[in-house]
């Protein structure tokens, strides 16, 4: 059983969620609109993507930036997706610079070009989920933890179904 | 273009240049391709920091000195490049939710609504000069493909006409015996365009005044200089027009305005020919204020848009009485009761009646009728009747599917799986697609005794049923030629609803329909409202929002613009045009906050607007002003 400030807390961490959710789903849109004209683009508008949550992890989960939560995230996620190394947080917030310099250069076989940088935004789209994973464990109440369960799985499923249409 | 012109207008206003400069400042600028500040400047006929100091109070917004400023690259990264290059833009810094961008032109409400857009932040902008401007892009965002200059796309317009408009402008400023109002009155009704205010103590207000009373017959020259504003009003662009009751209502066209009709008279247009998204939008906004013009062309309007601590526009109007008042632009007209307006037009007001006021539902009567006559010219009535038609069909298909028992079956398993599949991302998400669409389509339109007999296990196969001799039946059930039917029909004269598990709850829950796309808009919103205890069904396209509403009438509806298929306006229409439907107020959701987009809303029908990132509170708070 929840005592009061625990329920007020769930309260507050709910309602800040939602509007990062809101504002998440905004910038998915964006992503949509910009899919085929700047494959370069999908890559940077997710990394603002995680940027934003990891500014929510600090702000409202209280996540000290100086523990290197970002870098931990990054390291396990590329070791599913080893193109992730590509990759590195910079004062807790992900750059994708290296990516995109790597895909303005780019002289080498179209198809592998495709592999790396969808890998590359499936692996942003992991550490999203990874960060919406703790989100969802910090709320006391196991019912509003399963329902967050739900909602970060349905806003990621979508990402992931929009970054499998990017053409890089 | 535009903005050039705007910009040359307002400096040969303070006569800060001449025409004859002016002219060869188009010419230098259609050359290189510069903006006109920056070529004016380059000319040595304008000061670069007196004009951005000109502009700072034109529009009262800050300058800022780019030189000086270090822009840091994660600011430079929220915008993207393809943003920047178009509107010529650069942001240099952020607050919160509020992103800071310098620009040449703040009053370019079509660059800053993008911004908007593209970055999901509150714009403020900040004055800068065009030079600085682009060092900062050419610095941080490169060169253009071919490696030259970035230039700013602008629309060719012959220089003669633009000259010739300039010249036609100053004319009527130097010939009107009027005060400065009238003299910028004259312009902006002229150009609809926004005027700044230049009160320092005002700090970030830019406003538009709209005069008024622009006869076909009355040129620029003409222009009255009589209107007296004292205070101004906030309110949003689309409330119901408020008419005080000291302003006579002319019976006619604007041809048979007296003297003191064209000092008090106003033109609603002018509002809206400033933000000339499309052409479209442009001729539909133009034409319903015609429309409302020719109702209420006697009442002078000062309308002002207002930057709201750079939180975006708020729009003020306000009467020559000088009254307040906040309007909300979806507010429900307000009628009064002593109106009666008959016939609807305004020729047919008594003397009374437009001594005592005027009732302003009748402008809405008359947009309606005005966009029903404009839908059947255009054929959008035609593509409206085509989409019931389809709806219509996919109903009766659906339904007939329905009878089948197979897929009764096929569903029944569906759902078992549903409820024993892994829930990993994709298959969830794939399932629950499925299942949201089939269960809300299950129930469609079957029979109520059917679902009455599923939710209340009377009719499971263990409640055995003996069928009942014919005698023993009553005359009701005598007309019933088949046992099961009249069991059911025994069930149902026999229970009442709350037996029957139909009305669990004294009270009946507020259900609120939400039709989003986004399969994360409606888990966040039906996140948000259930846990005030609304109801919420959900519907992630115009079919299955219609089907729904053939289903359930919800309180209220949460809907969004980008739909598949067809856009949230013509659901709005569809919506309206239905009569079980029609009084629900629906409440656009958009991820823009343009101007257009509010007033679409509001001609399709749209009690109110929603921008997208929404905080819970505001969803919470429409629900709570509408559903009731």
């Amino acid at each position: 059983m929840l005592v009061e400030h625990e329920i007020e807390r769930d309260n507050n961490i709910e309602n800040h969620l939602i509007l990062l959710l809101s504002e998440l789903e905004q910038l998915m849109v964006r992503l949509e609109e910009k899919k085929s004209k700047q494959p370069i683009f999908s890559v940077q508008c997710l990394s603002d993507m995680m940027n934003r949550v990891a500014e929510f992890s600090e702000r409202v989960m209280n996540i000290d930036s100086r523990g290197g939560f970002m870098g931990k995230v990054l390291r396990k996620v590329s070791d599913k997706y080893p193109q992730m190394q590509l990759l590195h947080s910079e004062g807790n917030r992900l750059s994708v610079q290296t990516a995109v310099n790597l895909y303005n250069g780019w002289a080498g076989d179209r198809r592998e070009r495709h592999q790396v940088f969808h890998q590359i935004c499936v692996g942003i789209a992991e550490m999203v989920e990874s960060y919406f994973s703790f989100f969802a464990n910090s709320f006391g109440s196991p019912e509003m933890k399963d329902q967050w369960k739900e909602t970060y799985a349905v806003f990621t499923g979508d990402l992931k179904k929009i970054i499998d249409k990017f053409q890089f | 273009m535009q903005m050039n012109i705007h910009l040359a207008k307002i400096l040969v206003k303070e006569s800060m240049i001449n025409l004859n400069q002016i002219r060869s400042a188009f010419e230098e600028q259609k050359r290189t391709g510069k903006g006109l500040g920056e070529v004016l400047v380059g000319l040595g006929y304008i000061n670069e920091s007196q004009l951005v100091d000109f502009l700072s109070r034109e529009y009262g917004v800050p300058a800022v000195n780019l030189d000086e400023l270090e822009i840091e690259g994660f600011v430079l990264k929220l915008v993207p490049r393809k943003t920047v290059l178009e509107h010529g833009i650069v942001p240099i810094g952020y607050s919160g939710s509020t992103l800071v961008v310098a620009m040449s032109d703040p009053s370019n409400i079509i660059a800053v609504d993008d911004l908007r857009f593209a970055t999901g932040y509150n714009i403020k902008p900040v004055v800068a000069p065009e030079r600085a401007i682009q060092d900062v892009i050419e610095k941080h965002f490169g060169m253009d493909e071919v490696g030259e200059r970035i230039k700013i796309e602008r629309d060719e317009e012959p220089l003669e006409e633009i000259i010739r408009e300039l010249e036609d402008f100053k004319n009527s400023v130097h010939n009107s015996n009027g005060t400065l109002l009238s003299q910028e009155d004259a312009y902006e009704s002229e150009r609809g365009e926004f005027r700044s205010d230049v009160n320092p103590e005002e700090g970030d207000v830019l406003t538009l005044r709209g005069v008024i009373s622009k006869s076909d017959n009355i040129n620029e020259n003409e222009y009255t200089d009589s209107v007296e504003v004292e205070e101004e009003q906030v309110v949003d662009p689309f409330a119901a027009p408020v008419y005080s009751p000291n302003h006579e209502v002319a019976g006619g066209r604007e041809d048979s305005i007296s003297e003191k009709e064209q000092e008090e008279g106003f033109d609603l247009s002018i509002l809206f020919s400033k933000e000339d998204e499309s052409q479209r939008q442009s001729e539909e906004i133009s034409s319903w204020a015609n429309q409302v013009n020719d109702i209420s062309e006697s009442h002078s309007v000062e309308s002002s848009i207002q930057t709201n601590g750079f939180e975006g526009y708020e729009y003020v109007v306000s009467d020559s009485a000088g009254e307040k008042e906040e309007i909300n632009p979806f507010a429900a007209p307000v009628y009064s009761p002593n109106h009666e307006v008959a016939g609807g037009r305004e020729d047919s007001i008594s003397e009374k009646e437009q001594e005592e006021g005027f009732d302003p539902s009748i402008l809405f009567s008359e947009e309606d009728e005005y966009w029903r006559e404009k839908e059947e010219d255009s054929g959008e009535q035609s593509q409206r009747e085509e989409v019931l038609k389809q709806t219509s069909l996919f109903h009766q298909g659906f339904n007939s599917t329905l009878q089948s028992e197979e897929v009764d079956n096929d569903f029944a398993l569906e759902l078992l799986q549903v409820e024993e599949a892994p829930r990993d991302s994709e298959t969830f998400l794939r399932s629950e697609d499925e299942f949201t669409s089939q269960k809300g389509e299950s129930s469609f339109d079957r029979d109520v005794t059917a679902d009455v007999s599923v939710e209340s296990g009377l009719f499971s196969p263990a409640n055995s049923f003996s069928p009942p001799s014919y005698e023993t039946l009553s005359k009701q059930e005598k007309q019933f030629d088949n046992p099961t039917v009249i069991q059911l029909y025994r069930e149902v004269e026999t229970h009442t609803p709350f037996e029957f598990g139909l009305e669990k709850e004294q009270t009946p829950r507020t259900t609120v329909l939400v039709v989003d796309d986004s399969p994360t808009i409606q888990k966040i919103v039906a996140i948000t409202l259930e846990r005030k205890g609304y109801q919420v069904v959900t519907a992630a396209n115009a079919m299955q929002a219609l089907a729904k509403l053939n289903e359930v009438v919800p309180n209220m509806i949460f809907l969004d613009i980008n739909l598949p298929h067809m856009d949230g306006y013509q659901v709005c229409k569809i919506i309206k045009a239905n009569d079980l439907t029609k009084d629900v107020p629906v409440v656009m959701l958009s991820g823009k906050d343009g101007f257009f987009d509010k007033v679409r809303g509001r001609l399709a029908g749209a009690t109110d607007y929603i921008t997208k990132p929404f905080e819970p509170s505001t969803l919470i708070q429409a629900v709570e002003k509408y559903s009731g």
